[in-house]
């Protein structure tokens, strides 16, 4: 009776986690409401879910990369961007956004190359020359900082190995002095 | 010196007191312990002042005093060392004279190296945001290469007053006694720059008086030895040199379209004219804008100034009732002159400020409208922020928190989850605290531990980027949701003639741009925050900004 009835609740409990399971797939709108009311978090949520079914979505492969970004989980953005980018190689929004997230993250040589890549196929496009030319500067500012820190620290033990020397040449010759009288 | 009377130790040397009569004897004992006193005086003094010297250039994160008085001791400890074997070797007044004569000249030309120094080490092209590493470790090359030389020789001079006044007295009188009157120099050392002589010299002036306080005391003692003349001529020359080199110095900082520059208590300002805007600029060249002033419109080009227009709109206020608003960190009150201008005739406004440094709201009051007619019931504090919030007693409905004193990061005491709860406590039902967080790279340890902070004293954290920017707006409120949407809407009624339609439109514009990124956190378990106990806001700062080096 026992074995019995414990099979009867795990087919109650089975029948009713069915319609739990299934929820409905949240629309974009529904998405982008929770993304403007601030809960990016459960939008994410969404999203992911809705990808589930609908993984080539533009839409919302979009609108999982902008909440991505607000959340400023850089490299998650930056591979969500590419992903929209994949789909609709020339959207300039999804571009720009992916080139800032890559310079928040630090990752300069790969917005450097997406640059170079979109220079290739749009020869025409001023904005893009003016990018690329902004961040070549930038690179070239990070090298010399990059230079500059490691050019420091040896010139600082140098310093230091300097004033040793001096101390040690100063001890010794007054100390040779006193001998020597 | 009845001390050393008492013992009646002697030794022979050429200056030795034994051989003097007991008036001279008398007269080198106090001399030596002026030299002493002096002595410790210009130490501490070009110690205290070196910091300052460095901010300009460098930044006065702790990294950078740590630097200082690292380089510093570690210089004095050489000094000592060697200054043990020199009097062993010359135990004579000459050589103490000597010493500290090529002591206080070459602090005479401190504040000349440290300005050629710094600039050439750091060019001005040097991005500030993610550079703090390298000004951590150029600051360290430049005080051991422009002050540790004069204290290197300061501290041979010790053992040197040690050995001579041995001859009066015993040893151990003799090491008290130098140690006692050196340490009492530091002490007037350590208070006359900060409390007397910085604000009314500037700190490179400060530095060439402690190098004249020390060749003066070297003049005198020419005069002890009997060298009259050339004791005199030699205090009429020190007496005159910093005049002369104080009128050469350069000036801290070349900037282009500079107002007006002051040495205050706490940081080198200026007032920049520039792309036709006034600026205020308290950090390294280069660096962030404090406070910014147009002429022609009250808006800032979506700074992090106009975003923090956007928060009485998040709070549960109406058009006409009364809206309390703190700004911790008023600076020369752009956030002040903006929201008198804009919410003046909607809200029955009042509008306190909160700055530490005093010079700074002068400055406010002189170039940027602080308190002008359109301000009618401002109040401007000038104090801690963290005590004035600690001990006020009003209630706000937007507070706003907007600090950086020392470049790297936010001041340690106003991110931690103790201030906070302050905050929390002075804010009214509905009201809203925003905090603008600098970043320089993301992810960012300092930004996700300031968050959480504010997450646990109020139970929840809503943040932004500010678009094109490197500041993120941290916001938070007792319970209630941080709307957004609502927010825009409200916006969107105000009166007709609020403001002109291309402010307005400008305005809604940037804070719809942050209000639709706005996203919700709460508390999250194992995330480190910042606690009055543990802030290593500048170290995290720096790792980070190391990793982006990486990254890159």
């Amino acid at each position: 009776v026992r074995a019995l009835g414990t099979l009867l609740l795990a087919g109650v409990l089975a029948l009713a986690a069915v319609p739990c399971g299934a929820q409905t797939v949240p629309d974009p709108r529904a998405i982008g409401e929770e993304f403007a009311r601030g809960d990016k978090l459960t939008a994410l949520e969404q999203v992911e879910r809705a990808l589930d079914t609908r993984p080539q979505d533009v839409t919302l492969l979009r609108i999982r990369a902008r909440v991505l970004t607000a959340l400023m989980r850089v490299d998650a953005a930056a591979a969500a961007w590419r992903q929209v980018l994949v789909h609709v190689p020339s959207d300039v929004e999804a571009q720009r956004m992916l080139s800032e997230v890559l310079l928040l993250a630090g990752r300069r040589g790969e917005v450097a190359a997406l640059y170079e890549e979109l220079l290739i196929r749009n020869p025409g496009r001023e904005d893009v020359r003016r990018a690329v030319g902004f961040l070549e500067r930038e690179m070239a500012a990070t090298d010399d900082l990059k230079a500059r820190y490691a050019g420091l620290g040896w010139s600082v033990a140098g310093a230091g190995v300097a004033w040793l020397a001096l101390i040690l040449a100063a001890s010794a010759w007054v100390g040779r002095s006193r001998k020597g009288s | 010196v009845t001390a050393a009377r008492r013992s009646g130790r002697a030794a022979g040397s050429a200056d030795g007191a034994a051989v003097l009569g007991e008036p001279r004897r008398v007269l080198l004992i106090g001399y030596l312990l002026v030299l002493a006193f002096c002595a410790g005086f210009t130490m501490m003094l070009v110690e205290i002042t070196a910091a300052r010297l460095l901010a300009p250039y460098f930044g006065s994160s702790n990294y950078i005093w740590t630097n200082v008085i690292g380089a510093i001791l570690a210089a004095l400890t050489g000094g000592y060392y060697v200054g043990g074997k020199i009097a062993d070797r010359w135990p004579r007044l000459g050589t103490a004279l000597l010493l500290g004569c090529v002591a206080g000249a070459i602090t005479l030309v401190v504040p000349f190296l440290c300005r050629t120094l710094s600039v050439w080490v750091i060019p001005e092209a040097t991005d500030v945001v993610t550079a703090v590493p390298v000004y951590v470790r150029a600051s360290l090359l430049v005080t051991l290469l422009v002050f540790a030389p004069p204290l290197f020789l300061i501290g041979t001079i010790s053992p040197l007053v040690v050995r001579l006044l041995s001859e009066s007295g015993g040893v151990g009188w003799a090491s008290g006694a130098n140690s006692a009157a050196m340490t009492a120099g530091a002490i007037l050392g350590t208070f006359a720059p900060t409390l007397w002589l910085v604000p009314w010299l500037g700190s490179r002036q400060t530095i060439l008086a402690g190098g004249a306080v020390l060749l003066l005391a070297v003049a005198a003692g020419l005069l002890v030895r009997g060298r009259v003349a050339i004791g005199a001529a030699a205090v009429a020359a020190v007496l005159l040199v910093p005049f002369g080199l104080e009128a050469a110095l350069p000036p801290i900082l070349v900037e282009q379209g500079l107002v007006e520059a002051r040495e205050t208590s706490y940081q080198y300002a200026r007032v920049i004219r520039e792309d036709g805007e006034l600026t205020l600029r308290c950090g390294i060249r280069g660096g962030g804008k404090q406070s910014i002033f147009r002429e022609d419109s009250h808006l800032t080009g979506g700074t992090v100034f106009d975003h923090f227009l956007g928060l009485p709109f998040l709070t549960d206020k109406r058009p006409g009732e009364p809206l309390r608003v703190l700004v911790v960190g008023l600076g020369a009150g752009t956030v002040s002159r903006q929201y008198y201008h804009f919410f003046g005739d909607v809200f029955d406004l009042s509008l306190d400020g909160v700055e530490i440094d005093p010079e700074l709201v002068e400055l406010g009051r002189r170039h940027f409208e602080l308190g002008g007619p359109e301000q009618y019931d401002l109040g401007v504090y000038v104090a801690d922020g963290r005590r004035f919030v600690a001990t006020t007693e009003k209630l706000y409905d937007v507070v706003i928190i907007d600090v950086f004193s020392r470049q790297a990061s936010i001041p340690f005491h106003l991110a931690t989850h103790e201030f906070f709860e302050q905050i929390e406590q002075r804010l009214a039902p509905g009201g809203v605290m925003a905090m603008n967080v600098l970043i320089s790279h993301l992810p960012s340890r300092v930004f996700e531990a300031t968050r959480e902070s504010v997450a646990r004293a109020f139970g929840q954290a809503w943040y932004y980027r500010i678009p094109d920017s490197f500041n993120v707006l941290l916001l938070s409120r007792d319970g209630r949701p941080i709307d957004g949407i609502a927010a825009m809407s409200k916006l969107r009624r105000l009166p007709e003639g609020w403001v002109s339609v291309s402010e307005l439109g400008t305005l809604r514009s940037e804070l719809w741009d942050g209000f639709s990124e706005l996203v919700r956190g709460a508390p999250e378990p194992g995330q480190p925050f910042f606690t009055d106990d543990w802030v290593p806001a500048e170290h995290l700062t720096v790792e980070d900004q190391r990793a982006s080096w990486e990254g890159s």
